[in-house]
């Protein structure tokens, strides 16, 4: 896994954001960016350079699902891992994450280990 | 309205009549006049407030037949409304808590950290001036040692302090997620309360009748949003799953 790789953190709370950003820096990853949902992240994607999406699911404008939806629809962005962090927990949409092909799920709130342990299955599956 | 202008201009046509007859000093006819005026009058008062009747009538028929209303009545919305915003104070009082406890587990840390930090300056202080025993500065080194290693371990549990005071913010977003969907609630009872003021006004029109089923196809949208953090005792429990295990349960059987 590469700690210099570039990560786009998705959430309409800014205090969430921080959270997710200092973790992130306590991994070791200090490459960070953020947008506050998927009609902002999207130009920033398209941008080229992102290695990892961490985006929330409900935020105003465009939501995460449709946010990870496009980037898997697009040839350019559809291999990136997309973790997602969200406070939706039912059934119905764990499932719809997971078909839109979401590569890891946690929901809020949650723990620093937590995230630890999602980020390095997701790149151990990449990686290996 | 026709007929209030009939009336009008009928009453206005005897009236005249009134003051003619009065003039000429006919007092049979004053009298007739008086008699029929009064009778108008009568009528027109009995038109208004048949009218008054029909309007309250037609108010609380679009009270019944408002769903909304008997959605909140019955439905509970307004009562889960409140019970969310009781989990807010919870929530919120458990962040503070959290907070303020790490913090005054923090703070005899860093006390410590500089009554030691003083006592070192101040010796270090006499051994750069050469006023310190070769006795005196093997202790200062043992002392050194113990407060380097001290301080080592103080700044480590500091950053513990530090991060659960940062995880416990998190209360923000997921109190704030809740806190839109009462004020939604609240703009959704605002709205059917202002189709319901203009269904029982007496200008009952078809565009009317329309926006009050147009609020009806919101509501159904509502129904079909996001549920947001789960508040105990309001989530659905055969559908929501209870924490990230579960969640991790349900992936792993999708082949994750």
């Amino acid at each position: 896994m590469n700690k210099d790789m570039k990560i786009l953190i998705v959430d309409d709370f800014s205090t969430m954001r921080r959270i997710i950003k200092n973790l992130l820096r306590d991994l070791g990853f200090t490459n960070t960016v953020e947008a506050d949902d998927g009609n902002t992240a999207l130009p920033i994607l398209n941008a080229g350079g992102i290695d990892f999406l961490v985006t929330d699911w409900n935020m105003p404008g465009m939501q995460g699902i449709d946010l990870l939806k496009h980037v898997r629809a697009d040839e350019k962005l559809s291999k990136m891992p997309v973790l997602m962090v969200t406070a939706e927990q039912k059934r119905e949409q764990i499932i719809e994450a997971a078909q839109a092909g979401v590569n890891g799920y946690i929901v809020k709130p949650f723990t620093a280990a937590t995230l630890k342990e999602k980020i390095d299955k997701i790149f151990e599956r990449i990686d290996g | 309205m026709a007929e209030g202008k009939t009336l009008d201009e009928n009453f206005i046509k005897r009236a005249k009549d009134l003051v003619v007859s009065a003039e000429s000093g006919n007092d049979d006819d004053v009298k007739a006049i008086l008699d029929e005026l009064i009778t108008m009058k009568e009528t027109s008062l009995f038109q208004e407030l048949g009218k008054l009747t029909r309007d309250v009538h037609e108010t609380f028929k679009a009270f019944r037949s408002d769903s909304r209303i008997t959605d909140l009545a019955e439905g509970g919305d307004i009562a889960d409304a409140k019970e969310r915003l009781h989990y807010v104070v919870t929530m919120t009082q458990q962040a503070a808590d959290t907070t303020m406890n790490q913090i005054e587990h923090a703070i005899p840390l860093c006390e410590s950290i500089t009554s030691e930090t003083s006592e070192l300056l101040s010796s270090w202080e006499r051994f750069t001036q050469r006023q310190m025993e070769a006795d005196e500065f093997r202790q200062l080194s043992k002392t050194l040692k113990v407060f380097l290693e001290n301080a080592n371990n103080d700044s480590k549990t500091l950053m513990t302090h530090l991060n659960e005071v940062m995880m416990a913010q998190s209360y923000q977003d997921l109190t704030g997620q809740i806190i839109y969907k009462v004020i939604k609630l609240v703009e959704d009872v605002e709205d059917d309360l202002i189709n319901l003021i203009k269904l029982s006004s007496k200008h009952i029109d078809q565009s009317d009748v329309q926006s009050a089923e147009l609020s009806e196809a919101d509501k159904n949208k509502q129904k079909s949003s996001l549920d947001g953090p789960v508040v105990p005792g309001l989530a659905d429990e055969a559908e929501t799953l209870a924490g990230q295990d579960e969640v991790d349960d349900l992936l792993s059987s999708l082949g994750f």
